[in-house]
């Protein structure tokens, strides 16, 4: 099976455990390379947050679990790149202006 | 592991405010029960009590009921505050907290708040009275002399760590314990005169 190299999700998580502690936590699991974490939205409570791994081997349950602890809840997956190695996104003509 | 259960409290804390409101929890029961044993001296020494087990007694006896009453209402409203505030974070999130590092943080800060609420006016009043478990009753005047220095060296303590929290002066704060422990011996003197 191919391995997950590249995953963006859109998460919806409380003020605390800071966007720190989840990156710091997420960056630390097997098989990842790099974390980023982006506040997009803020609320009274929680935060939407996109969060962008690249890894070589990326363990999807273990990521969500670590979501989950922190009292994150995965709205969506955005993107998934997987495979040898990354490739970039190809244009098609949907994308092209009119 | 020290280190790592330290990391582990202090990440609890800047979740469930541990640290601001334990503080403000010892500074309010070490005051109340520094008082109190200062009220059961001064009323012991007005009643001319001069058996140190009576006074001995009466102090623990004060000490138990307001450890077990401070620590089973702090258990009762921080449970109840910090119910309320995950089941808000659940109805934003759309999620059950159970297993999450939001309910464990919540849950420590409930039993270490519980804790602190109950020993801190139990040990500041045991400490009061410590003189009479020293001294015996022939000279009971020591024990009850140094109870009430070792009240006011608690209050100027107290004080301090108040103005140090607040970072303001720790003179004016320790002044203004002192303050409250005089008026305690004048009101409680007052029982002299009955």
């Amino acid at each position: 099976m191919g391995r997950i190299r590249l995953i963006v999700l859109d998460v919806l998580k409380p003020y605390e455990p800071s966007i720190l502690k989840l990156s710091s936590m997420l960056s630390d699991l097997k098989g990842i390379d790099g974390v980023d974490i982006t506040v997009y939205e803020m609320d009274s409570k929680v935060e939407n947050v996109k969060i962008t791994i690249q890894g070589k081997d990326i363990q999807f349950i273990e990521v969500k679990r670590v979501i989950d602890e922190n009292g994150g809840s995965i709205h969506s997956i955005d993107k998934v790149s997987s495979g040898s190695e990354l490739i970039a996104e190809a244009s098609t003509h949907q994308d092209s202006n009119a | 592991m020290i280190k790592k259960f330290w990391e582990k409290i202090k990440e609890y804390d800047k979740i469930a405010n541990i640290g601001d409101i334990g503080r403000r929890v010892i500074a309010n029961n070490g005051f109340d029960g520094i008082l109190t044993a200062m009220g059961i001296i001064m009323g012991s020494f007005f009643g001319k009590v001069t058996e140190p087990k009576f006074i001995i007694t009466a102090g623990l006896g004060a000490s138990i009921a307001m450890g077990v009453s401070g620590a089973w209402g702090s258990y009762l409203t921080e449970k109840a505050e910090r119910n309320k505030e995950i089941k808000e974070l659940e109805k934003a999130l759309m999620k059950k907290m159970h297993n999450t590092l939001v309910r464990k943080a919540h849950n420590h800060a409930i039993l270490i708040i519980t804790l602190l609420d109950g020993l801190s006016p139990f040990l500041a009043s045991f400490i009061v009275l410590i003189p009479f478990f020293i001294f015996s009753s022939a000279i009971i005047m020591y024990s009850y002399v140094s109870s009430i220095i070792l009240a006011f060296v608690l209050l100027i303590l107290l004080g301090g760590f108040l103005g140090r929290v607040s970072r303001e002066s720790m003179f004016k704060y320790a002044l203004n314990m002192v303050f409250a422990g005089i008026i305690c011996m004048i009101l409680t003197t007052l029982i002299g005169f009955i």
